[in-house]
């Protein structure tokens, strides 16, 4: 005798059958949930840490002028030449710069002031190596103090501060710590003049570093002096010549993150679903199709791997938003990609662990309990 | 998806058997445990396989789910598909309800969960269950789980099903209980065999294939088995 048994179950009641395992603490979705909240969590936290240390670091070494080359030539720098130099390559920014008159101030007169000349691109630069900067939005002409010298008059953008070249207007106030770098801005008032003319250093900001700058770095130099040849320096050289940010990502403790969460999640899964093998053989045997329970056991992986993968992501926010580092969404990103990493793999080892039970095992299984 | 049976091929009119003929069973370096055995099991009955511990009975039930090769003699299946198991203890998901075991079954029979429910009830009423349908497994006495599981067999539409000590865990007054609704196993449409030790058990089933009556007589049976190709 044939019978005609359909023995597909309904889409509706497979998932009938998932939401009851849930909600009736059969799939133990808070245990699984909480391991993988703590263990991918902690993984991609790891991570996220490690990028935004990176990343401040290589902000770091920029704001301290330590990616700014500065060339020094008396009397033989063109400054039309130093100025084109930005754009040209990885330089993001070029001025020229030359020693002014000393200018002394009315509140001290006994302690000048170091007077300079410079390009008005230096504004760009100082923007990227003397932050916190402030500039008057309304004050197009006018000179850029250091900000120690600004404390000492309690000057604000667009005042007006006696001198005694005349009283002159306050453009911008730059900051110029003592870390190590060239003190010629420290304790200065910078008036931007035209770039025509001769100025006596060059200086240039790249990022990233390349070798080959130095040698456009010479193409600003005119009527070469031989006895007084140019000199190149690093504005900075406390942090070192060189920082590759790429490969600090790569060298990263972390930098395997996405391996390890996967792994774990592959194990968890494997893990959540291995344990129920008597259940699932169980019901292999009263005739429920290995397909059907795949897509069940899916189904009540995906609800807590979900529910795991917000939480883990609203944490990561919450961190990166605390370490303060930008570029915030990036590094966000960088460490929600072992969370993925880590769900899709939990769902992956959830299939094996479910595949893994044998109807013929039943006996066997039953014995084990 | 239609079922093939497994069976001889040949079309039986009129239902489903399973012929053992000329049964004998040792393992490997161990002495026969039974010989000469020769049956036919038919739905609507209830068969008990009874004998002393030992006496083989859980290993002829391995032989007529097809899991064990005989010594001697064969079992032919005619109309047997898919064969069912009841352990000793019984065993369910702790969390979920005592009618949620008996619908998952006919859910796979391609029946809404609407469906399934009414019928679960039907089955769990012949089952003495219907006070504990709602109750979760974890919350089930042994009689209870033990006959949840005679229920979700009947549910589960076996061709064979083989029942190995239903009662062996449970006490006297619990047994009764079981015992006395296995008889709506038998009446199932089902192939029904019962091995056990207990008396009480034994009582309730339609009839009875006593291991001890084919136990090895002497040395000759033994060489009559050898000598067998
Ligand atoms: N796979 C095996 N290999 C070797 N010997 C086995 C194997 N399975 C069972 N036996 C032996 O065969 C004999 C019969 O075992 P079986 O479980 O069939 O007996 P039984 O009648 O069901 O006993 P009980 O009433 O105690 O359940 C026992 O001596 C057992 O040790
Ligand atoms: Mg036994």
């Amino acid at each position: 005798m044939s019978r005609s048994i359909d023995r597909r179950m309904r889409p509706t009641a497979v998932l009938g059958e998932a939401i009851r395992d849930v909600s009736s603490g059969t799939t133990r979705m808070g245990v699984f949930a909480l391991i993988f909240i703590l263990l991918v969590g902690l993984i991609a936290a790891a991570d996220v840490n490690a990028v935004a240390g990176v990343v401040r670091q290589v902000v770091g070494f920029r704001a301290a002028g330590a990616s700014v080359l500065t060339l020094k030539a008396e009397q033989s720098v063109d400054g039309q030449r130093c100025s084109r130099l930005m754009g040209v390559g990885a330089i993001t920014g070029a001025a020229a710069l030359r020693p002014g008159q000393p200018v002394t101030l009315a509140a001290m007169p006994s302690s000048p002031v170091t007077g300079v000349e410079a390009t008005p691109d230096l504004l760009a630069l100082l923007q990227t190596i003397a932050q916190p900067i402030t500039i008057d939005p309304g004050t197009s002409a006018g000179i850029w103090l250091s900000a120690d010298v600004a404390s000492l008059l309690q000057a604000q953008p667009g005042d007006t501060v006696p001198t005694s070249a005349g009283p002159v207007q306050v453009a911008a106030i730059y900051t110029w710590p003592d870390d190590g770098r060239g003190r010629d801005l420290g304790y200065a008032m910078v008036t931007p003049v035209a770039a025509d003319g001769v100025f006596s250093q060059c200086w240039i900001e790249t990022w990233p570093l390349s070798d080959t700058v130095t040698n456009l770095l010479n193409l600003s130099v005119i009527n070469p002096n031989p006895d007084n040849p140019a000199t190149i320096n690093q504005l900075n050289t406390s942090l070192g010549l060189q920082l590759d940010g790429q490969a600090l990502l790569d060298k990263r403790l972390t930098a395997q993150a996405g391996w390890v969460a996967g792994i774990a999640g592959l194990l968890l899964g494997f893990t959540a679903t291995r344990s129920r093998r008597l259940e699932i053989a169980d019901a292999l045997h009263v005739g429920i199709t290995r397909t059907a329970l795949l897509w069940q056991q899916l189904l009540e992986t995906v609800i807590w791997v979900t529910a795991s993968l917000i939480i883990v992501a609203a944490a990561l926010l919450w961190l990166v938003g605390a370490l303060g580092q930008e570029p915030a969404w990036a590094i966000w990103l960088t460490g929600l990609r072992a969370v993925i990493a880590a769900a899709a793999t939990t769902l992956l080892g959830a299939l094996l662990g479910a595949s893994s039970a044998r109807e013929k095992n039943l006996a066997h299984y039953a014995k084990d309990r | 998806m239609i079922e093939q049976d497994n069976s001889t091929g040949v079309d039986v009119p009129g239902g489903k058997r399973a012929i053992g003929s000329g049964l004998a069973h040792r393992f490997p370096g161990t002495p026969l445990l039974f010989t000469d055995l020769s049956f036919v099991l038919c739905p609507g009955e209830t068969v008990a396989l009874v004998g002393p511990s030992g006496s083989g009975k859980s290993t002829l039930l391995s032989i007529l789910a097809g899991w064990v090769k005989p010594t001697a003699g064969e079992v032919r299946w005619e109309g047997v598909a898919r064969t069912g198991w009841v352990f000793q203890n019984p065993h369910g998901v702790p969390r979920r309800t005592a009618i949620d075991h008996v619908a998952l079954p006919l859910l796979g029979q391609h029946l809404t969960r609407v469906q399934a429910d009414q019928q679960a009830e039907t089955i769990m009423a012949r089952f003495s269950l219907t006070e504990v349908s709602d109750r979760q497994f974890r919350d089930l006495s042994g009689g209870e789980a033990q006959r949840l599981m005679l229920a979700r067999a009947v549910a589960a539409n076996y061709d064979l099903l083989l029942v190995d000590e239903p009662t062996a865990q449970l006490d006297m007054a619990t047994a009764a209980t079981v015992n006395a609704v296995l008889a709506n196993v038998g009446n199932s449409g089902s192939i029904v065999v019962v091995a056990t030790h207990d008396p009480h058990t034994r009582d309730s089933c339609d009839r009875v294939i006593n291991l001890a009556d084919h136990q090895p007589a002497s040395e000759k049976a033994r060489l009559e088995i050898e000598a067998q190709p």
